[in-house]
Parts: C-alpha cells; sequence; structure tokens
C-alpha cells in the first residue's frame, strides 16, 4: 500500500471526531473510535502556484465555463479531479465532498466545489448529470467536462497528469480569494481533514 | 452504459429480493443466502430492502449502490488497482487461505510486494468488514468503509463469495486456453485473409517464445510455481460462419458446443454482427475487438468494440455540418438498400433531425444497381455518400462533383477503405471523408508499428488499417490473459480489459483507445479529413459524438 509522507501538522487536532458527524457502527463506535486514533494522516499537504489554463470547459448542464474565471473568482474553490466509471477512489472522493458541504452548511457560502473529469469524452455532461445527482451536488458544486485536449492541460497544470486515467492520484486543491497560491492535498482526506484545512486557510 | 445495471444481479429490484427472501428463509439463516449475499454484493441493498450503509475514510457516509463491494473488489471479486489504491481479492477461495504473496499467487490488482496474512475465518472476516481489522489485527485502508452489518447479513454475503470466481471459466484445461476468430460470410475476401494472416502470425509467435513453459511449469522451484503454472498454449479457432444472418446463432451454437472458448478475439463482419453479439452474451464468453462497422448499440455485457462504428460517423457528420453551417441546410444522402450505409444514412437522419433549420432527403439506390444517379450533385446541397469503393468505381464514372471550401460531398474512410484503397480520382481529389481513426503523420506512425512486424514475418502491406487493429486486438488479449495468472476467470479477463486498454502501446489505428468500468466502445469521435496528401489531413478538430446514456432511475 502507498504510504504518504507523514505531514507535519497538528495531528491530534484533526482527529476529533466531527461533531454530528460519522455514523459509526453502532456497538463498534467505542472500538471504531480507538483506530481511528491510532491512524495517521492519510495526505501530504504542499502549497503551490498553479497557472489556470485559458480553456473553456462544460458544465453538466452543457453550458461554457471559462476555467481561469471561475478558479479565480471570489470566493474559495475546492477542486478535484474524478471520471465516473472510475471504481474506487472517485466515488470516495465525491462522498467526500457531498460530506463537506453538508457539514459546512451555511459556512459553504460563496465556497466553489469543481470537479473535473479526466475521462471526457465519455463523461458528457448528461453522463456528469446523472453522477451529481447520485451525490446530491446542488449549484454550488460544478462538475465539468470537456475535449480531451484542454483536460489534459489542465491536469498537467495541477501536475496531476499520469497519462492513462487509471494511473490518476487522488488529490484536493484549494484556494481562497485574491491569493494566487493553491493548498495541495496529495491522497485520501477524510471530511474534517478538509473541513480542517479549508478553516485554516480561510482564517488567515 | 453502466455494466452494472446489466449484469444479472443489476436488474434486480428491491422488492424481489424480499420476495425470494421470504419464499427461502426457514433454515438458510445460518448458513447464509446466496442470492441475499450476491444484493448486498452487486447493488448494496439489505435482505430488507433498504440500503446498505458503511462508513469510509473514517467519517464519509457511502449508501446503497455507494456502499455496494462490487465497486472496488469487481463483479469477479479478484479486486481492483485504481489510482495506487488496491482493492485486495474478497473470493472465499482466497480470503479462506492464508496469503504470502512471497511465493504464492501474486495477482496484478493486488501487487503488494511481501504482504502475509492468515487465512480468514468467519470471525476475523466480519470483524474486518465491520471493523477495518484484519486477521493479523493491523487495520485495512480507509479506504476499506466500514459496514453496519448484522451476522445475518454477513452470513450471506460470505455465502456469496464462496461462489465468486469459484470454478474456472469454459474454454481452458491444465494444458490449453481455446480463443475463437468469427468471420461472418459477407465479410471481404481481402480482410479475411487480412485478419487471418495477422492472428495466425501472432499466436505463431507467441507459441515460439513460450515453447519452453510447459517444462519451465513442470520444472519449476516451488517459490515460481505460482506463476509458471499459469501458462497455457493459447490455440485460437477460426469460426468461418455461412448462410444468412438468422443460421448464424446456430453454427456458434454448435462450434462452441463442440469446442468451448474462452474468449473471441478480432473477428471481421460486414452488415450485421447482431447473431455474434447475442452468442457472446448467451454464453457469457468475452468478445473482443471485432472489426465491425456496425455494432449493435447500447446493450450487452460481454462484448468490447473499437466504436460504434458507422452511426458514430454519422454524428461525426453532424457536428461537423453544424460547425459549418448553424443555421442548418438541406442534406442529401445515398445507400445502397440492404447495405451497412442503410444503417449510417438512418444514424444521420435521426441525429439531424434533432438539430433545427436541418432537412435530410434519403436517394436508396436498388441493391441490384450500381448506377448513381447524376442528379445528386445538381443542388448546392452537402452529399453524404454512404458507399464503398467498389460502388464508387462503378457507379461514379462520369460525375464530377462541385468542389468549394466547405465540403460538398462527404464519404466514410471505413466504407471506401480510404487511404489505403484507390478511388476515382474526382472524389479523391474534391472529398471530405469522415475518419473516425488517429490523422496526419500519427495515423501513418500508428500503422506502421504494426506493419512493420507483420512484415518481418512476411506479411503484406494490403489492408494495413485492419491488419493494425487486428494485430492489436490479439496483443490486448495476451496482455489480459497473462493478468490471469492461473485464475481464467472470463468475468476478471474482462476487468482487466476494462482496465488496460487506456495504458496499452497504442499500435491501432485511432488516436487513443480508452475503456473503464461498464464502458463498451474504446474511441468515441473522428475527424473530417482530406486526402490531398499522403497522410489523411485534418480539417476539423477532433469530433466526439458520444450518445446521450439513458438515465438510471432515481
Amino acid at each position: 500500500m502507498h504510504k504518504e509522507i507523514l505531514n507535519t501538522l497538528s495531528v491530534l487536532a484533526l482527529l476529533l471526531p466531527l461533531q454530528g458527524g460519522a455514523t459509526a457502527a453502532g456497538d463498534h463506535a467505542h472500538h471504531h473510535e480507538h483506530h481511528q486514533m491510532m491512524q495517521s494522516v492519510g495526505y501530504h499537504r504542499s502549497v503551490h502556484d498553479y497557472p489556470v489554463p485559458a480553456i473553456t470547459l462544460i458544465d453538466a448542464d452543457g453550458r461554457p465555463v471559462e476555467l481561469a474565471a471561475l478558479l479565480g473568482d471570489e470566493g474559495p474553490v475546492m477542486l478535484n479531479f474524478i471520471y465516473t466509471s472510475c471504481t474506487s477512489i472517485c466515488p470516495v472522493m465525491s462522498a467526500t465532498f457531498a460530506k463537506v458541504r453538508d457539514h459546512l452548511g451555511p459556512e459553504l457560502t460563496g465556497v466553489r466545489m469543481v470537479s473535473i473529469s479526466i475521462d471526457p469524452e465519455y463523461d458528457t455532461p448528461e453522463r456528469l448529470r446523472d453522477y451529481a445527482d447520485r451525490f446530491s451536488a446542488d449549484d454550488g458544486w460544478l462538475l465539468l467536462t470537456g475535449s480531451r485536449e484542454d483536460v489534459v492541460r489542465v491536469q498537467r497544470g495541477f501536475d496531476i497528469y499520469r497519462g492513462p486515467k487509471t494511473s490518476h492520484i487522488p488529490a484536493t486543491f484549494l484556494r481562497v480569494a485574491g491569493d494566487a497560491r493553491w493548498v495541495r492535498l496529495e491522497g485520501l482526506t477524510t471530511a474534517a481533514e478538509l473541513i480542517h484545512e479549508y478553516r485554516r486557510l480561510t482564517a488567515n | 452504459m453502466d455494466t452494472r445495471r446489466d449484469h444479472p444481479y443489476g436488474r434486480w429490484h428491491a422488492l424481489q429480493v424480499v420476495v425470494l427472501l421470504a419464499a427461502a428463509v426457514p433454515g438458510i439463516a445460518a448458513a447464509g443466502d446466496v442470492e441475499v449475499g450476491a444484493a448486498l454484493y452487486h447493488q448494496g441493498i439489505l435482505p430488507t430492502g433498504e440500503p446498505l450503509r458503511a462508513t469510509v475514510q473514517r467519517d464519509v457516509p457511502l449508501v446503497g449502490e455507494r456502499a455496494a463491494c462490487v465497486n472496488c473488489h469487481g463483479r469477479s471479486g479478484l479486486g481492483l488497482l485504481e489510482g495506487g489504491k488496491v482493492a485486495r481479492p474478497v473470493t472465499g477461495a482466497l480470503l479462506f487461505k492464508p496469503r504470502d504473496s512471497r511465493w504464492s499467487l501474486r495477482l496484478p490488482t493486488d501487487p503488494g510486494s511481501a504482504t502475509t496474512r492468515p487465512a480468514y475465518t468467519e470471525t476475523t472476516l466480519f470483524q474486518a468488514i465491520r471493523s477495518g481489522v484484519d486477521p493479523d489485527g493491523r487495520m485495512l485502508d480507509g479506504l476499506m468503509p466500514r459496514y453496519t452489518l448484522g451476522d445475518r447479513e454477513l452470513r450471506s454475503l460470505r455465502a456469496y463469495l464462496e461462489t465468486l470466481s469459484a470454478e474456472p471459466s469454459p474454454g481452458v484445461d491444465g494444458e490449453t486456453l481455446h480463443l475463437a476468430t468469427v468471420i461472418t460470410p459477407d465479410a471481404d475476401p481481402a480482410g479475411r485473409r487480412a485478419v487471418i494472416d495477422v492472428l495466425q502470425a501472432f499466436y505463431a509467435a507467441q507459441r515460439a517464445h513460450t515453447r519452453n513453459e510447459p517444462q519451465r511449469a513442470r520444472n519449476s522451484p516451488w517459490a515460481h510455481r505460482w506463476q509458471n503454472a499459469a501458462f497455457r498454449d493459447w490455440q485460437l479457432h477460426v469460426w468461418q460462419l455461412d448462410g444468412s444472418p438468422e443460421e448464424w446463432g446456430e453454427q456458434l451454437d454448435a462450434r462452441y458446443h463442440e469446442q468451448p472458448v474462452f474468449a473471441l478475439v478480432s473477428g471481421l463482419g460486414n452488415a450485421t454482427w447482431q447473431p455474434v453479439h447475442a452468442f457472446c452474451e448467451r454464453h457469457a464468453v468475452p468478445c473482443v475487438l471485432p472489426n465491425v462497422t456496425t455494432p449493435p448499440e447500447g446493450t450487452g455485457h460481454w462484448s468490447v468494440y473499437f466504436s460504434r462504428g458507422l452511426p458514430l460517423e454519422a454524428g461525426v457528420i453532424a457536428q461537423h455540418l453544424r460547425q459549418s453551417n448553424p443555421d442548418g441546410e438541406t442534406i442529401l444522402q445515398a445507400y445502397r438498400k440492404g447495405s451497412v450505409g442503410e444503417t449510417a444514412a438512418a444514424a444521420l437522419r435521426t441525429t439531424l433531425h434533432k438539430e433545427p433549420g436541418y432537412s435530410v432527403i434519403d436517394r436508396e439506390l436498388p441493391a441490384d444497381s450500381t448506377v448513381i444517379p447524376p442528379g445528386l450533385f445538381q443542388e448546392e446541397w452537402p452529399v453524404v455518400l454512404w458507399l464503398d469503393d467498389d460502388e464508387l468505381h462503378q457507379g461514379m464514372a462520369d460525375i464530377e462533383p462541385a468542389s468549394g471550401a466547405n465540403c460538398r460531398v462527404y464519404l466514410s474512410s471505413t466504407l471506401t477503405g480510404a487511404p489505403h484503397r484507390p478511388l476515382p480520382d474526382v472524389l479523391a481529389r474534391t472529398a471530405c471523408f469522415v475518419h473516425p481513426f488517429a490523422a496526419g503523420a500519427e495515423y501513418r506512425g500508428r500503422i506502421e508499428r504494426a506493419t512493420a512486424w507483420l512484415a518481418a514475418r512476411g506479411i503484406s502491406d494490403e489492408e494495413p488499417r485492419l491488419k493494425a487493429d487486428t494485430l492489436f486486438a490479439a496483443t490486448l488479449v495476451g496482455r489480459a490473459l497473462r493478468h490471469l495468472r492461473s485464475l481464467y476467470h472470463r468475468e476478471y479477463f474482462l476487468e482487466r480489459i476494462e482496465h488496460i486498454t487506456d495504458s496499452a502501446i497504442p499500435g491501432y489505428s485511432y488516436p487513443l483507445l480508452t475503456l473503464g468500468t461498464g464502458q463498451r466502445y474504446a474511441s468515441r469521435g473522428g475527424y473530417i479529413v482530406r486526402l490531398t496528401g499522403p497522410d489523411p489531413v485534418p480539417i476539423s478538430d477532433w469530433l466526439v459524438a458520444e450518445p446521450v446514456p439513458i438515465r438510471s432511475p432515481g
């Protein structure tokens, strides 16, 4: 199993269970949390200056979206890369986005969540709509597709292009308004970790 | 298309599960109910009809279909590897056996370098599923969901896992793995020779490479036995069909009963492939990348195609027309009655019918005449000719269509064999071709990869595109077969095809073949090209024509 570099941030703070969060498995709740405490952070955090290419993608309703405007606009952004026929990682990343949306509630106003398909020819707007519905994505969470060429460009821009789509790596990118720098969270996060990273970024 | 919905268990409604359970309840609780387990595994549905619930990554809830085991462990239960994350095999045969990957079976979906664990017992399996602790007391990755399930449901799941990939699929024994290729009687004779020549050369080369393998398997040191025992001699059978399409199904069944095959590789069709497609579904035989122009659309689990064929080409032409003239116009299309062109014409008519401003006029040419009415080109309308090279040579001798900056005449690269077969000079110079392949120098480069290999084996350079694609199909099947190690299960084989096509060396005529779970058409677009130089010159972007999927309820 791929071992991520242990992060230097405050591990304990992250591991506090979410208030009203996960529904731990009934009788096993205590046991479960005990094991959670023993786990290390499963992602690596770093900060980068990523250029957003001047490309136009298509949203799940078939409307054109200027990517640079979308990602550079007012309000914080959470970005990831998925595809609808992905077996294990993407559904989990999307379920994590859904949980974060659910948990942040009103705090989320103005936050833009963006998921870009890395299998753009198969992932038509219709397939993205279907996928979005499965995760109850609302207007604040955009799923995007486009030409293969453009989608490769944006992946290269975020240093996440690994060739064949099954070789993709899980990562989430965060940015606040008016700051060119992106926080890269490589690996899979829990919802609590993602919320923590988001609050840490927006608190500054 | 979503395979899970097409799977035998995929069509189940929760209610049916409840009814089945109610009918079978007395006495099954202790042993576990395989059908209940299957509904959990594939659908994420509990025996009560409620959705399965789990928590993944410590605090992320998964519900129902999203929590189903099949998502990560696959239809075969033999695991998947995605983005560097391993979902281990969960078949009963492998779970309830100690694992030591230093000298036992090492699957490509389970590449751990030297991991060991004791055999699972029912108790430790239930513990792993509920709380993520493996038999050694180690925590499983956070990506393995923790499930809220009672003993009774888990016993049913366990009973299902015992049946999963339990028996090797037909078509393979201790020494030989049988494969077949199907040629329909209406297939082009030159194409037939090309496909058979390439496949025979490929399997002869395989046999030469692996001639010492049986001995190696017999005399293996114990630490390598898991690997060497996997060797099988790959034997190719050519199934030449005859008569009308209605008779093919029976012929295929007879050949299959005489000698079951593990999979169909490549093949060649013409007017219809439907009976072969139906055979693959009927016997659950993977049918990989036949050379066909009109594959059946939107149905089926077991066949994988290069593309949607002529209906895709119609979609590409429709997009190009829309780009050239967004306000719409009248299109004239000609095809011969009873030919594959008829299917293509129907697809273009349907597509353009939905576009405001476009109207389509059909000119159906009689099946028994080669004449193309000169009146076709009298108007200023774009003309789409769904005709092959022979039909054009015979019917177009004295006709000179108008040329211009826009495309006045569209032809199909697939039907005409362009740029490899000669065409009437005037057409070659003036027509636009819908070309669902790579273009420019890339096209030649891709194909030469294959033709160079074939030339070294004395095989001619005629039909180079067909030969390249046939060689690719055989190569891909070979790579997937090697991935199986000694676990010759067709569902696992198909999962390997779904996952390795993207990363295969592109020795095919397309820009990129990609698949994924449930995907059955590997290329999804085309260029519009002109044949003014040695290579097809693109005059459009790569135009994607993926049909709107049928939406799942809910």
